[in-house]
């Protein structure tokens, strides 16, 4: 099924028949992972009722992001394991660790050059990059950001990195870019607030003309809200200072790697055809209506090798429209409102565990 | 040199230097332990909570001025008083430095109110950003010390961790009070106190509640009503993080039927009384039964709504300290009260029972000797303070005795 989804045009399969059509594909990665990952099969034993079929993507099991923080989900041997994604780069408490098989790794890379393709074109476009080669040291223990990185250079080609491993400008590799580049169109990606705070910021005022690139960028607004940039701003001031008129934010996270909701002209995030969302009430927890805000769930068909193809996050978000996006997009339109307030309950303590004497 | 905010007789910031003048000046003021005054002044005080507006939205202010009331702290003392060696005087101990917990804003009247019956004086070091409640309580009592003369006696104080403060006043300190965990209690009991001054510290605790299924299902529906009315005031209040707040619930029968009965009822007392945790705890509540799940430490789990999730697990698994409060109830189903026993740690320290004879529960007292559980009571009772606490019998250690041999 999920070849099938990806082989159609994005964004042109009307909703419920998307909805059919990831059915079947979910409830199939559901038995898969309830046979092949015992925590798995013990969570939908003991808070799903041990159903592994459902009438409705609505309906279907979902776990709760953090979980893959707190314990090692996989649906194949650790022999079979080619990447560990995480979700910080360090073994440190609180990271999610992701494990990829080959074959989830092909999905993830087919769905993205699915996606890709259809904002940058059939061919590879000259790749500049807003991060530093040093991301990605660690092949087989990679980093979101890392992974994110390599896996979109698969995209463009004769890459430059506009960093340097300080995270300093580096300024002659991007005026080199820039002159091979003869003003032809071309790729950029990078982080929403490493474009900000070391592009926008660092190489304003030199004559860069971006009006010929594509920027694609991911990574939540919350850092940048604290810097006052919301979407709107980061786009115009884009425009104003450096002619960039093509701008598409994408949302997406590590547990899903793959499954990136690109941006529309009009600035909602769709879902691709292998990918749905479902917006829950945080009372009731069932499925809201349309323009009713909640919390964000993700399905997906790419995650294989372990049970994350249905997901609770910790983000809100409404669905503006169905059916009717812009360009004639099919399937839902969501727009992202925040995360939730982290709150930790009080324990007695009020002093900072005893390091101190 | 740190700032010091005062509480007494009205809010400002001092010196700590000042603090120090101020703490020397408190020395020899003791006072005879359990007078009528002290009684008659804490009734005062119990008058002042029970009317207070504040109290219809935070229940925790109405049990604190029921338990101040004159008929309760008489009790308290008459018992005290008769327990009293022969050829013995009562004093207070001298200076009280009491460091309550963050999170449980009435704790900190109970320490200072039992050390100010015992006739000390006392220093209490407040938290940071003291609660709504905290603040009331705070200003209230002070107004009343003031209207009685006893302000210059009690030093209500905050000041940041990050100094000596601590270590100074507990050098001035006969008793020290630490409420708060172990890595409080561990910190802080290293600082010396005058060298025959004691230090009590209050760790890290959790507790746990036994329903007997045949009592549950031959109850009325009255009772029935009353049982979860109960249950809802332990488990609830402070949402699940004071020390005395169940965190397993011991089933004593096997009908799953029962059981469900029980907690449905509980979920919809939580739905009237209006429990809503922010969805941040719900998602750490449904996580963390993901996770117990996954690793196979809980057999089943249940989200009966936002403010109740269950989680069923084998007596043998030890979620206590992992739980993450706001509504998270283990329920763990077992044949006899003894089993329970052998499951009991030292860390345990409220055990609420629903449904059992006086012998029964005495053998069951006597199956946790020398291993843990302070405190044996009955439902609804799990977050009352008592003199008697964390096995400490605390007047005793609020006071010392005079020895007096008139005749050789």
């Amino acid at each position: 099924m999920f070849n099938e989804l990806l082989a159609a045009t994005p964004y042109s399969i009307r909703q419920s028949e998307k909805e059919r059509k990831l059915l079947s594909g979910l409830n199939a990665l559901t038995a898969h992972h309830y046979q092949h990952c015992e925590a798995y099969q013990n969570i939908i034993k003991g808070l799903w009722d041990d159903k592994t079929t459902y009438q409705c993507i609505e309906d279907i099991p979902y776990l709760p992001v953090s979980l893959f923080k707190l314990h090692q989900l996989q649906s194949v041997p650790d022999e079979d394991i080619s990447i560990t994604i995480t979700s910080s780069g360090t073994t440190g408490q609180n990271v999610s660790k992701i494990l990829v098989d080959k074959e989830t790794s092909s999905r993830q890379q087919k769905a993205l050059a699915s996606s890709l393709k259809h904002v940058l074109g059939p061919k590879r476009l000259p790749m500049l990059i807003i991060d530093t080669a040093e991301v990605f040291k660690n092949p087989a223990m990679m980093s979101a950001r890392g992974a994110g990185v390599l896996g979109m250079m698969r995209y463009g080609r004769d890459h430059c990195f506009s960093l340097k491993a300080d995270l300093s400008p580096d300024f002659d590799a991007v005026e080199e870019f820039f002159k091979k580049l003869d003003g032809k169109p071309f790729f950029i990606f990078g982080f929403t607030f490493m474009v900000w705070l070391n592009f926008y910021e660092k190489f304003l005022g030199r004559g860069y003309d971006l009006s010929q690139g594509i920027l694609i960028h991911s990574g939540g607004w919350k850092k940048m809200i604290e810097q006052s940039v919301d979407n709107l701003v980061f786009r115009q001031k884009f425009q104003e200072q450096y002619g960039l008129q093509k701008v598409y934010n994408f949302y997406g996270m590590v547990e899903q790697i793959g499954s990136i909701f690109l941006e529309g002209e009009d600035g909602f995030l769709y879902p691709p055809n292998f990918t749905d969302v479902v917006i829950r009430n945080p009372t009731t927890w069932e499925p809201c209506k349309l323009g009713e805000e909640g919390l964000i769930q993700v399905v997906s068909l790419i995650p294989k090798s372990y049970p994350g193809h249905s997901l609770l996050t910790e983000d809100i978000g409404v669905i503006e429209k169905i059916n009717n996006g812009v360009d004639g997009r099919m399937g839902k339109a969501l727009r992202i409102l925040g995360r939730i307030k982290k709150a930790e309950l009080r324990g007695c303590s009020d002093v900072i565990a005893a390091s101190t004497p | 040199m740190t700032d010091v905010v005062i509480f007494s007789p009205t809010k400002s910031v001092i010196s700590e230097e000042e603090l120090y003048n101020q703490i020397e000046a408190l020395k020899f003021s003791g006072r005879e332990p359990l007078s009528v005054s002290m009684i008659d002044f804490l009734d005062i005080l119990s008058k002042k909570f029970l009317r207070s507006p504040l109290a219809r939205r935070n229940p925790q202010i109405t049990a604190l001025g029921f338990w101040l009331r004159k008929s309760a702290t008489k009790k308290i003392s008459n018992e005290f008083l008769a327990r009293q060696p022969e050829n013995t005087i009562l004093t207070p101990r001298g200076i009280a430095f009491h460091l309550p917990p963050a999170n449980v804003d009435t704790l900190f009247v109970y320490s200072w109110a039992l050390a100010f019956l015992s006739g000390n004086m006392n220093i209490v070091r407040l938290p940071a950003k003291p609660s709504e409640v905290a603040q009331y309580l705070i200003e209230t009592i002070i107004e009343a010390l003031v209207e009685f003369g006893d302000d210059n006696r009690h030093i209500f104080c905050s000041y940041d961790y990050d100094n000596d403060i601590n270590a100074s006043i507990s050098r001035h300190s006969d008793l020290r009070m630490i409420w708060g965990g172990d890595d409080k209690v561990n910190m802080l009991s290293k600082l010396p106190l005058r060298p025959d001054g004691l230090s009590l510290g209050f760790p890290d605790r959790y507790s746990y509640s036994i329903i007997s299924e045949n009592a549950y299902s031959e109850c009325s529906d009255k009772e029935q009503n009353a049982l979860v009315e109960n249950f809802y005031n332990d488990l609830f209040w402070f949402d699940q993080m004071g020390c005395g707040s169940p965190r397993i619930l011991y089933w004593l029968g096997d009908d799953d039927g029962a059981i469900t009965d029980f907690t449905q009822k509980l979920s919809a007392k939580a739905l009237l009384k209006g429990y809503e945790p922010g969805t941040s705890v719900v998602i750490n509540k449904f996580t963390f039964m993901n996770e117990m799940l996954a690793k196979n430490m809980a057999l089943s789990g249940t989200a009966h709504s936002n403010a109740l999730h269950t989680l069923e697990a084998n007596i043998e698994i030890d979620l206590r300290n992992i739980a993450p409060g706001g509504g998270m109830l283990t329920i763990v189903k077992v044949f006899s009260l003894n089993e329970i026993g052998k499951y009991t740690q030292r860390k345990d320290q409220t055990i609420t029972h629903f449904g059992f004879s006086k012998n029964e529960l005495t053998s069951f007292a006597q199956s946790i000797i020398s291993r843990g559980g302070y405190r044996i009571v009955p439902v609804g009772q799990a977050l009352n303070f008592g003199p008697i606490w964390d096995g400490l019998d605390l007047l005793t250690d609020m006071t010392r005795k005079i020895v007096l041999i008139s005749r050789p």
